[in-house]
């Protein structure tokens, strides 16, 4: 073969090769185009998937947020669910006092009931109930564990309960000792006249201080037990043909 | 649903007057008895399922009155409050001691009866359904 020849044989052989090497480059070409878009659209879908991801914590933040204010809030609701239900009860209390004071005449059980008052909604087992007359002598009506031969009588304006029942005013200590001083001496009125009288001494073991519901317990004794004693006085008076009915 | 049947046992219309209150606003049926020996025949013939029941009454007072009601078959199971002035160790054991389940010390506090009611009538009817 000649030189020429073997040349173009050459040449021929090289374009061959050049040819196929530049189909396979594009093949391969082609190939990497096709993984680029998959990984482009792979990526596209990443990053939706973290884009929805990162929605997603945040509405779960924002969610978890909500969850602690409403647990808040329903904690607020339940503190004042019960606060309604003591007001509620307090109430109940007054009422039930003012009803049983006002359901009898007669004057024993009137007096048993204002006992049965500070026994079992104020919470003192040592009572002692003083009435009145004109001149100012308040003498033991009524009395529960205290020693009554100590107590019989006083002079409104003497003496350390005599000086406290003239200031018309109930006095009431929030925190007593438990050595049987007077807790609270509720003077019983009508109008502005002092009728009698109403002395709470030692409290029950468990009950360590008078709550603001004692307090309105004792205005509320201050009226009504006043004016169902005064009633039941003149029924029986009435009835014992001392006033006109 | 049946009402749940709750026998207040007091000497005291104050403290009959009161419960009644506190309680009238739940799903309960309120039966009342003034004295031991009533709180016992009332529990054997209403089967109430919550008694509450005072210390110190005429006629049986409320320790006797637990120990009878426990004593029975048809009572022994019923839930009792105790419902006592006192809340001293030594009384607070006499009502144990006697099958009371649990005690509410005077003045009543509403909410911590109305918890004590809720509690035992729950537990009451989980027994029931067991």
């Amino acid at each position: 073969m000649s030189a020429e020849r073997k040349s173009h044989a050459y040449l021929d052989q090289t374009r061959r090769e050049l040819s196929q090497y530049a189909h396979g480059l594009l093949r391969e070409n082609e190939r990497l185009r096709a993984s680029l878009a998959i990984v482009e659209s792979e990526q596209r879908r990443l990053e939706r998937e973290l884009k929805q991801r990162d929605e997603a914590v945040n509405e779960l933040d924002r969610l978890r947020g909500r969850l602690a204010e409403i647990e808040q809030e329903n904690a607020q609701y339940a503190a004042q669910y019960q606060q309604i239900e003591q007001q509620s009860s307090n109430l109940s209390n007054l009422y039930v006092a003012s009803y049983q004071l006002h359901t009898s005449m007669d004057r024993q059980e009137i007096l048993r009931t204002i006992q049965e008052i500070v026994i079992n909604l104020i919470g003192s087992e040592e009572i002692a109930i003083f009435e009145g007359d004109e001149s100012g002598n308040f003498t033991l009506a009524s009395s529960i564990g205290v020693d009554g031969s100590r107590l019989r009588s006083f002079t409104l304006g003497e003496g350390t309960i005599g000086r406290r029942l003239k200031s018309g005013e109930v006095f009431a200590e929030d925190f007593p000792n438990r050595d049987g001083r007077l807790t609270a001496c509720v003077p019983l009125k009508i109008g502005d006249r002092i009728t009698g009288a109403i002395l709470v001494f030692r409290l029950l073991a468990h009950k360590t201080s008078l709550e603001p519901l004692d307090h309105e317990l004792f205005e509320l004794l201050a009226v009504h037990a006043a004016t169902a004693l005064y009633s039941a006085n003149l029924h029986q008076k009435s009835l014992a043909g001392t006033v006109p009915a | 649903m049946r009402k749940k049947k709750i026998l207040l046992v007091d000497d005291s219309n104050t403290i009959l007057m009161m419960e009644k209150f506190i309680l009238n606003n739940g799903p309960y049926e309120l039966l009342t008895a003034s004295n031991g020996e009533e709180a016992v025949r009332r529990a054997a013939e209403d089967q109430p399922d919550l008694i509450l029941l005072d210390v110190i009454m005429p006629k049986m007072g409320g320790f006797e009155a637990c120990r009878l009601i426990r004593g029975a078959e048809a009572t022994r199971s019923i839930p009792i409050i105790m419902v006592t002035t006192r809340g001293e160790a030594a009384n607070v054991e006499a009502g144990w001691a006697n099958g009371c389940t649990d005690y509410v010390t005077k003045p009543i506090n509403s909410v911590e009866l109305l918890a004590k009611v809720r509690n035992l009538l729950e537990d009451r009817l989980a027994e029931v359904a067991q």
